[in-house]
């Protein structure tokens, strides 16, 4: 019995026939919305520009897990918060030496709920316009506690270079003011603590391991068996951040106050406080593409192979099925992990597909070749010979089409392969670094050793990555009674 | 054609096969190989400078006598390496050395005995792998063995779909991300089995009775993990082997007969599916000698495939070369142990 070439109408109604095609078909269109998506919403260079850009991150708390979490399971822990203002709560002008200078004034207001500390409070002051450089700018802070007020929580003057003048300077990075591990601060709360409650703590200490700055913060001092400890205060806190300019018309473009909590986002965040949720989103399309153009390429000159090495026989067949013979039962793991290991990290995602391309097609030549040798003989086949035919045609025309169903479920079937093979390198530090895919997410886990500590940070890239090589692999079983006539003729 | 002339030519192209891999890694590992043998070069000559100083302090030496010395010896190394030569004069003969099992030194990898011969760190890591992988991939031939037939007999039915979708999950899922949920949940969370520390607790029982279990209470989560992860692909393939032989004709005809199913299964199917089936489980076999870099990496298993990982990551070219060319040397060696037992398996072959 002859194979019929089978339209893409009908492999879809095929698929859908099976709850595996059902599944995989499903699976697949979630893959591609996530897809199309990342790639309308985040730039195609996240992974440099973003994702790898240390200061981006520094609003965000290290190792949290996601807020539903928080939501859902432990309310205990403090919620993440940023404020930003883009104008300010007040604008005065004022004489400074001589010159009229503007004021700035930024109000925050935090209503502190909570019995778990924030990571950190910072406060960042963004697109900085110095005019008149000769003048310092001025950064005073204030805070307002339930408790009372410290006056100078922070103070800094700032020198801006001469040759910066009237340019926007602190973007995009920040002028920060962290309150973790800031000295000042530690001393301004030590003497607070002193005069408001008559505790004293040594503000090294209070900055240090055993306090923390962003501890004392949202804290009041008591004395508990003999030792100073630090009980949470809830309520509301006013930060007043005021910045004396160098003229009256310089500006700022935005202050923000981020106070890190212990829950972030959707997915959380990683050691270095960067959003898992993007990462996570931004490698749908890598892992599409990763398998796509690999299988795509290895399917084609699987098959073109396959069909010359069947069609022509003779020399031709016998090199390339030697070929094919030897490259399919090489090791392929050992020279990937060669290949990408002596190649620049830039360049390693193309090294691989290559290595999986040039060691990938020859399983496909075989059985292709087998299929054409059966095809060839086929009374049609000599029949358009007969007639004339040339052989290009006859290869186009009669032999393609019928192996053509045949090749595309192996390309589904090999498209999971690639995914892997870059999850696993990934996994070995032999990935592209640049551009965060879920193999790249769960290396950076074991790196850190918080395979058990971190469960939002090691689930869900690894079940990512199970999920789209089922998705596939799922799609390929449904299209199995298109590979094999015998199931094909019980439908 | 005889049958003595046949396998000398398949001996023949299986060791140009090997010969053409080894010359491959090498030429790969070529123009890297200046930069990583020059280290190593460095390393020795900076040591040997040292000692010598070290000699030297008692005044037996002085500055001038001591820097001839190093430099005498730096060329002697450089000519040792063939670092005077470019690197592709290097290649045939480096490859010579390899083929003729001359593996050379490793520099900073040593053994756990503390040689730094290759042929020493290759030799301690096999038994570690063998009794992993070895041991996973029998357990997977056995199943698939016992599967495979069944669920060919019985293809459509309830079983066989279950298996069916049992082995395209067990494609897609890697073995070292089951690993990684295995050690998250069966030593983290439920602690049944050890951390994965190796081969052995950090502090080991001393009694050999002991030592033996600690052993084996480490090495039996990897091999439930590899046989849960790869298995569905050994019925697969079994069962597929077994499928094509059961619409054959002579089944057919065995089955008209009215012959008893099971002996239709052991005197007529398994006979002819033995061929295939050898195939696959004595090149699993000879695979599972190479180690599995990624589980092995996983669960800190001292493998070979965890020693080619550490290998790399050490830039130890000869050892890179060496693994390489002992994992294509058992393969070789397994493709023409198969070729000589196809004789006895399949009449047919006769050529």
């Amino acid at each position: 019995m002859s194979l019929q070439a089978v339209g893409a109408r009908e492999i879809l109604s095929l698929l859908w026939r099976s709850w595996t095609g059902r599944v995989g078909v499903i699976l697949f269109g979630l893959m591609v919305i996530a897809s199309i998506y990342t790639l309308a919403t985040m730039p195609l260079d996240y992974g440099t520009r973003i994702w790898n850009n240390a200061d981006y991150w520094k609003d965000y708390p290290k190792m949290v897990p996601p807020d539903w979490y928080r939501a859902l399971f432990d309310r205990s822990l403090l919620p993440h918060t940023v404020i930003r203002l883009e104008s300010p709560s007040r604008s005065e002008v004022m004489s400074y030496a001589g010159s009229q200078v503007r004021v700035l004034t930024y109000v925050f207001t935090y209503s502190y709920e909570s019995l778990t500390y924030p990571q950190n409070a910072r406060i960042a002051i963004y697109g900085l316009e110095a005019r008149n450089p000769s003048i310092p700018v001025v950064i005073t802070v204030s805070l307002e506690r339930p408790d009372g007020r410290i006056d100078q929580l922070y103070f800094e003057i700032v020198r801006i270079p001469q040759q910066l003048a009237g340019q926007k300077i602190y973007t995009p990075t920040p002028k920060d003011i962290n309150a973790y591990g800031n000295l000042y601060m530690a001393q301004q709360i030590s003497s607070f603590y002193y005069t408001r409650y008559n505790i004293s703590i040594n503000p090294s200490d209070l900055a240090g391991l055993d306090y923390g700055v962003e501890k004392a913060l949202f804290s009041k001092p008591s004395v508990r068996d003999g030792k100073i400890v630090l009980v949470p205060l809830n309520g509301f806190y006013r930060f007043t951040v005021s910045i004396q300019l160098t003229s009256s018309q310089d500006s700022i473009d935005m202050v923000t106050l981020a106070v890190l909590g212990r829950a972030y986002g959707l997915m959380g965040t990683d050691f270095d406080g960067r959003d898992l949720a993007q990462a996570l989103l931004f490698g749908f399309p890598i892992a599409l593409a990763i398998g796509f153009i690999t299988s795509a390429i290895v399917s084609i000159i699987g098959m073109i192979l396959g069909v010359f090495s069947g069609y022509y026989g003779g020399f031709v067949d016998e090199v390339v099925q030697r070929t094919a013979d030897i490259l399919g039962n090489i090791p392929l793991l050992p020279l990937l992990i060669l290949f990408t290991f002596i190649t620049p990290s830039n360049l390693r995602i193309q090294v691989l597909v290559a290595t999986l391309i040039v060691f990938g097609w020859a399983g496909l030549a075989i059985i292709v070749r087998s299929m054409v040798l059966s095809i060839k003989s086929e009374q049609y086949v000599e029949a358009a010979r007969a007639l004339g035919a040339s052989n290009i045609r006859i290869i186009f025309k009669h032999i393609t089409p019928q192996v053509m169903p045949y090749v595309v479920a192996q390309l589904i079937f090999f498209v999971p392969t690639a995914i892997l093979t870059e999850a696993g390198l990934s996994l070995l530090g032999l990935g592209d670094p640049s551009i965060p895919t879920w193999g790249q997410i769960l290396s950076r886990v074991l790196d850190k050793g918080a395979v058990s500590i971190a469960w939002w940070w090691v689930l869900p890239p690894g079940l990512l990555i199970v999920i789209s090589a089922v998705t596939f692999v799922l799609i390929a079983l449904a299209l199995e009674p298109i590979v094999d006539p015998r199931l094909r003729r019980r439908i | 054609m005889g049958l003595a002339r046949v396998l000398a030519i398949r001996a023949i192209t299986l060791s140009a096969t090997l010969i053409g891999i080894v010359l491959v890694t090498a030429v790969i590992l070529g123009p890297t190989s200046d930069k990583l043998l020059g280290a190593i070069v460095n390393e020795d000559v900076r040591a040997y400078s040292q000692a010598l100083r070290q000699k030297a302090a008692g005044g037996a030496l002085n500055q001038s006598e001591i820097d001839a010395l190093v430099a005498q010896y730096r060329d002697q190394l450089v000519r040792a390496y063939g670092l005077d030569r470019p690197w592709y004069e290097r290649v045939i003969p480096l490859s010579m050395r390899i083929i003729l099992l001359d593996l050379g030194r490793a520099g900073t990898i040593t053994s756990f005995t503390g040689s730094n011969y290759v042929r020493d760190i290759i030799l301690e890591r096999i038994p570690p792998t063998v009794m992993f992988l070895t041991t996973a991939t029998i357990i997977n031939i056995l199943i698939g063995l016992f599967l495979g037939p069944r669920l060919a007999f019985k293809r459509g039915g309830a079983l066989d779909r279950v298996f069916s979708i049992y082995s395209a999950i067990s494609y897609a899922v890697p073995a070292w991300w089951l690993g990684l949920m295995m050690i998250y949940i069966f030593v983290y969370k439920i602690p049944i089995f050890p951390p994965p520390t190796g081969l052995l607790s950090p502090n080991p029982p001393s009694d050999p009775l002991g030592r033996f279990l600690d052993m084996a209470s480490h090495a039996v989560l990897p091999i439930i993990t590899f046989v849960l992860a790869t298995s569905g692909v050994w019925i697969y393939i079994t069962r597929a082997i077994v499928v094509r032989i059961v619409e054959e004709d002579f089944v057919y005809v065995a089955k008209a007969k009215g012959l008893h199913d099971r002996t239709i299964m052991r005197s007529y199917i398994m006979r002819a599916a033995a061929p295939p089936i050898a195939t696959n489980a004595i090149l699993g076999l000879a695979g599972s000698l190479g180690g599995a870099i990624l589980t092995e990496t996983i669960f800190n298993w001292p493998g070979l495939g965890r020693l080619f990982y550490d290998a790399i990551g050490a830039q130890e070219l000869s050892l890179i070369l060496g693994l390489t060319y002992i994992t294509a040397l058992v393969y070789i060696v397994a493709r023409l142990i198969l070729e000589i037992l196809y004789i006895f398996l399949d009449p047919r072959v006769r050529y």
